[in-house]
């Protein structure tokens, strides 16, 4: 089996067997116990928040980019 | 795989009940589900609308409905189905499924995904209401083309406003994804460990960011035409009616891979499962599903060849066009390979998934059909189009949606489906269709041109046929119904966390029905 084909025998085994260590107490808590519930969550004990927003306001900055884009390229420019 | 603790299930949700609960729900599985039911009521009005067009078409002459009427039935079952339906149930397998998938607890933003679905019904109203404003709906075919659009009444208007909030509430909903998808999966979830649905979600999703502004770009300037003044395309006032074609399907063919590439998702999810085999060629999945939608921002021509275009630039649009049957054609052979001497069985999923591969694929081959200039002028605004887009998009885009749903039904519901509904549903519905649609292509090659409700006599007995077939196929939706209200009910034999026997992947490591909050801690995947 050459190098490429390897990888992605590796890939495939890895999506078909999607293991959870249950070992530690985030596996073991997998199915959705104990922790805040999502208001609380959502709020701001998630230290994800930020970055959520940043990536978020970047591609929402993107959309209204394009979209002023295309109305004042050709009303500048005309068609 | 790690057992479930009952005791730290967390199956309830806080605040309000009853229709608040629903109104100011951030849960991502009760959007999802309020995605779905949406989609389908809009999949119902699209589909009457289409069944009065073909009772109209049923015999030649006028029967039924008035030319004007008839225009605007052709132009609102498309918006419909487009806007209204299928786009939003792709979205609710997204809500429902993505974080799950990822171990994630919930979308990244909570609150704009519940604004994002609640921006839908207004939209739905809009559109639908237009009907009952003087004037009528619109009649300018979904593409809205001017000088057409330009002209009509206030129904025109409240289509422009209905795809604006539509297409704000999409951009929101795929901003969500993105964000959910890049930042939110669990620790060991990397890229290339994704279910393939997560993936051709996320490529979906940059689509929809790409092209959405740029039809919302095109709308705001058919209103300034009509209201302010301008003349973007009003060639009255110097401006070119050709230029919306360019932007609008600038926007409108990665908008066909926008309600396919999800497909391809969940048909990659599927047919694993029933194959009892690893999916082949995951990372060419990947890498195929990324092609596609980067050609398909270069194709976008090859809807105008009649508008004439300079021979290189027919040529251009031909040759990228045919280029995008590769990555294709790669997905089709990675399914075919996928189910190559598995263990397959045939329960109703997994026929919506190989019913999809038969039916799409003839779809595709029709595509690169219409893609060669010189036939295209010959069959451009005729059914031949009809039956290539439909073979794509029903049967494409609606038979995996059903695929899916099927699914993923235990896992929303806690029931199994009903394996012999299911099944005469997916065999009425196959054969119904094509009964539909295949008779189309020869209607097509004859020279019938589409958005007229009247023909000349030779096409009379495969129109006759076709309504049939489309009575047929929408009765057959029906049964969906059922099985649906029967899981939800609580009827059918009880589902297991992992209600397929070789499924994979996380979502399946959780109780079905799945609870109501999964994975606030998250998972470690190794």
């Amino acid at each position: 089996m050459n190098g490429v084909s390897a990888s992605v025998a590796n890939v495939n085994a890895a999506i078909a067997h999607p293991e959870i260590d249950d070992t530690t107490p985030e596996g073991a808590q997998h199915s959705g116990g104990g922790g805040p519930t999502l208001p609380e969550a959502g709020r701001m004990t998630d230290p994800r928040r930020k970055r959520n927003i940043r990536t978020g306001l970047f591609f929402g900055a993107i959309a209204v980019a394009f979209y002023l884009v295309v109305i004042i390229k050709y009303k500048v420019f005309g068609s | 795989m790690a057992a479930v603790i009952p005791d730290q299930l967390h199956d309830h949700h806080h605040g309000p009940t009853g229709l608040m609960r629903w109104i100011t729900t951030t849960n991502h599985k009760d959007i999802g589900t309020m995605y779905m039911i949406f989609s389908f009521i809009m999949f119902l009005a699209g589909g009457v609308m289409a069944l009065t067009i073909r009772a109209e078409l049923f015999q030649p002459g006028l029967q039924v409905v008035e030319p004007e009427l008839f225009n605007q039935l052709t132009t609102l079952h498309g918006l419909v189905m487009v806007f209204g339906a299928i786009m939003p149930a792709f979205v609710g397998f997204a809500n429902w499924m993505i974080p799950m998938m990822i171990g994630a607890s919930d979308m990244a933003f909570a609150r704009m995904n519940n604004w994002s679905f609640w921006l839908l019904p207004p939209a739905a109203i809009l559109l639908v209401g237009s009907f009952f404003v003087p004037g009528g709906a619109t009649a300018a075919g979904w593409t809205l083309y001017p000088p057409l659009s330009i002209q009509m009444g206030m129904g025109m208007d409240m289509a422009i406003f209905a795809i604006h909030i539509m297409g704000i509430s999409s951009i929101m909903g795929a901003i969500n994804i993105v964000v959910t998808i890049l930042n939110m999966r669990a620790p060991g979830m990397t890229m290339m460990k994704m279910p393939l649905f997560c993936w051709t979600w996320l490529i979906t999703a940059y689509l929809l960011i790409a092209v959405m502004p740029v039809l919302a770009g095109a709308v705001t300037m058919l209103l300034t035409d009509r209201h302010f003044g301008t003349s973007f395309f009003n060639a009255a006032g110097g401006g070119d009616p050709v230029l919306y074609q360019h932007i609008f399907w600038f926007f409108g063919h990665p908008e066909v891979y926008i309600m396919i590439l999800p497909a391809f998702g969940i048909v990659s999810q599927i047919i694993p499962t029933f194959a009892r085999k690893p999916l082949f060629g995951y990372a060419s999945m990947v890498y195929a599903t990324s092609s596609i939608a980067i050609l398909s921002f270069v194709v976008w021509a090859h809807h105008m060849f009649t508008t004439g275009m300079p021979v290189a630039g027919q040529l251009f649009f031909m040759y990228a066009t045919m280029l995008i049957a590769v990555p294709t054609g790669v997905k089709v052979f990675n399914w075919i390979a996928t189910m190559w001497r598995g263990s397959m069985t045939f329960e109703t999923p997994m026929l919506w998934a190989t019913g999809f591969i038969f039916v799409f694929t003839m779809g595709g081959f029709t595509g690169l059909i219409c893609a060669i200039a010189p036939i295209d002028i010959q069959i451009h605004d005729t059914y031949y189009v009809v039956a290539h887009f439909h073979y794509v998009l029903v049967a494409g885009s609606l038979f995996s949606l059903y695929a899916g749903a099927y699914y993923w039904l235990p896992k929303w519901t806690g029931r199994m489906p009903d394996e012999r509904i299911g099944k005469l549903h997916f065999w009425s519905s196959l054969i119904f269709f094509n009964i539909t649609f295949f008779p189309m292509h020869f209607l097509g090659l004859a020279g019938m041109p589409r958005r007229v409700p009247d023909y000349a006599l030779q096409f009379a007995d495969f129109n006759m046929l076709a309504t049939i077939g489309a009575f047929g196929f929408g009765l057959s939706q029906l049964i969906f119904l059922w099985v649906v209200i029967k899981a939800a009910r609580g009827g059918g034999e009880k589902a297991a966390a992992r209600s397929w026997e070789d499924a994979e992947g996380l979502e399946w490591t959780v109780p079905s029905p799945a609870p109501h909050h999964t994975f606030e801690e998250a998972p470690v995947v190794k």
